[in-house]
């Protein structure tokens, strides 16, 4: 195994922007003005990714804005993955901290269902639970049923209406007459039979299906309807959300 | 291991917004579709979906922009990995890789970061190349870079790429647009470069675009793959072809990317110059 060479440490110094160790390097001295091509060529590549993995951030804060944001944090994060189709992970995090994103303080949570949108987009493909795997089976057997949750399924709670936002502004058509609100909101993104898929949940829907990400059976996660009525809907979400493919699979124990 | 072959045509990389088009043309006249690999190395999703259906009619090439052949630091296992699935998923009638690094202490530089000509650079190279193809279990192609710093060497260009395809028998894949942009940039004969390149090396070349840098304009050319292939391109390409004979031949635009008719048209003036070097030579 051979050593670490020195180019490539001097060539990396001159990415963070110390130039003179590279400079013994160059056959031509005055080549040192072109080294910024490597630098830019390099912030470029990373902010052009998070541009395009967060489209509805860019659309509520407009390009110029977004590149800003982006290129603060390629510096804070950089890349670690030749696969950039996911790259960003940590994104809607830094705009929870980044100061000049405090007046939208929205932003981090329409930037998580952004990424929602991508890790569902690139999810493993899995055909959904049938209907049919219910029938036959008593209402005991059901409610012992063990459900997984579709690969692609993601869940998103937050303060604010952020689905809202998201939803009208993920398709470009700006925020016109939308209000922001205060008020909790939950939402699913998910790969149904028909295409990738987006609702907004009640929190009973949302703890019912987080709850059977967690492991419970049907009856144990459907144990948060605090009346009949409550139960009544949630079994009424459960089937919807059967026929739209938020299931992979029932395991009976 | 032999070197795999893609048809002696041209073909196109192929980007999502021409999915639809690739499907639709014609699978008897040759065309094959290379990818970047990275961008299909995902659990499941649309993309690997459709690279399944173009898949079934035309040839495929993988073309890794993230291997870091040219670092110095050991190959990324786990990248290995996927490139074994994609190979398995997908069976590449050719697999090639950059002459350049992009991975070091944990980044990814997401650039084609250049190499010095020397006998270290080569040797790790080399070794890096038969790691790739040890993994792998296939003959990759290596592809030369574009420049845009002279870095002080201790051979040329053709010199090392030769050596290391000698020394770890893999091929060569020609970009002619990156010999183009570096002669320019670092005042080196685009025509004594080619001519250094034994023809019996080259499996693949590639065909792009460049563009004239904003701040020193065309002292300093991008290849940044966004225009069509311009006439000294065109010139080099067509004098290489006469002397080497017909090579698989990709047209690459990986930004600005127009409507499909226009790379169609580009195909169509490689596959005539493909053509002329197979007619008998007149008296």
């Amino acid at each position: 195994m051979l050593d670490r060479s020195p180019f490539h440490k001097r060539f990396t110094d001159m990415l963070a922007g110390e130039d003179e160790g590279i400079t013994t390097w160059l056959e031509d001295p005055t080549h040192i003005a072109r080294l910024r091509v490597y630098r830019n060529n390099v912030t470029t590549a990373w902010a052009d990714t998070i541009v395009k993995n967060f489209p509805t951030v860019e659309q509520l804060v407009g390009t110029e804005f977004m590149r800003g944001v982006a290129v603060a944090f390629v510096k804070y994060e950089p890349a670690t993955d030749p696969v950039l189709s996911t790259y960003g992970d940590g994104f809607p995090e830094f705009l929870d901290t980044f100061k000049p994103a405090r007046p939208l303080p929205y932003l981090p949570d329409v930037a998580r269902l952004d990424r929602a949108w991508t890790e569902a987009f690139f999810a493993a493909s899995a055909p959904a639970m049938k209907v049919k795997v219910l029938a036959g089976r008593s209402e005991d057997e059901v409610s012992a049923l063990e459900l997984v949750l579709h690969p692609s399924l993601r869940l998103l709670p937050s303060r604010w209406n952020a689905w809202e936002i998201w939803k009208l502004n993920r398709a470009g058509h700006g925020e016109t007459g939308l209000t922001l609100k205060e008020e909790p909101s939950w939402s699913a993104i998910w790969w149904s039979p028909e295409g990738l898929a987006d609702q907004q949940l009640s929190e009973v829907e949302f703890t019912f299906l987080r709850r059977i990400g967690e492991g419970d059976n049907l009856r144990a996660a459907m144990s948060g309807a605090a009346s009949e009525e409550d139960a009544a809907r949630l079994y009424a979400f459960f089937s919807e959300a059967l026929t739209k493919g938020m299931f992979q699979a029932a395991l009976s124990n | 291991m032999t070197i795999d072959r893609l048809p002696s045509f041209t073909g196109v990389g192929l980007k999502p917004e021409h999915y639809r088009d690739v499907m639709n043309a014609p699978s008897d006249g040759g065309l094959w579709v290379e990818v970047h690999p990275e961008n299909y190395m995902t659990d499941g999703g649309p993309r690997r979906a459709w690279l399944e259906v173009i898949r079934k009619d035309r040839a495929l090439s993988l073309h890794g922009v993230g291997m870091s052949l040219a670092g110095d630091e050991p190959l990324d296992k786990a990248h290995l990995a996927r490139w074994r699935e994609m190979i398995t998923q997908f069976q590449p009638a050719m697999i090639s890789e950059h002459v350049a690094w992009s991975v070091r202490d944990g980044i990814y530089f997401a650039d084609l970061l250049p190499t010095p000509a020397t006998h270290e650079a080569l040797a790790r190279l080399t070794n890096n190349i038969d790691r790739m193809q040890t993994a792998l279990g296939r003959t990759i192609l290596i592809e030369n870079p574009s420049l845009y710093v002279d870095l002080k060497g201790e051979m040329g260009e053709p010199e090392f790429l030769v050596e290391a395809c000698k020394r770890s028998g893999c091929g060569l894949l020609l970009d002619v647009n990156n010999v183009f942009v570096s002669a320019n940039n670092i005042d080196r004969d685009a025509h004594d470069y080619l001519d250094a390149i034994p023809g019996d090396l080259v499996g693949e070349i590639h065909l792009a675009g460049h563009a004239p840098d904003p701040i020193m304009g065309q002292a300093l050319l991008i290849d940044d793959h966004g225009a069509p292939v311009t006439p000294e391109v065109w010139a080099l390409y067509e004098r290489l072809i006469g002397r080497i004979g017909p090579k698989p031949t990709l047209i690459e635009r990986d930004t600005n990317i127009p409507d499909f008719s226009e790379l169609s048209a580009e195909m169509q003036t490689a596959n005539g110059i493909l053509h002329k070097a197979l007619e008998p030579a007149h008296a």
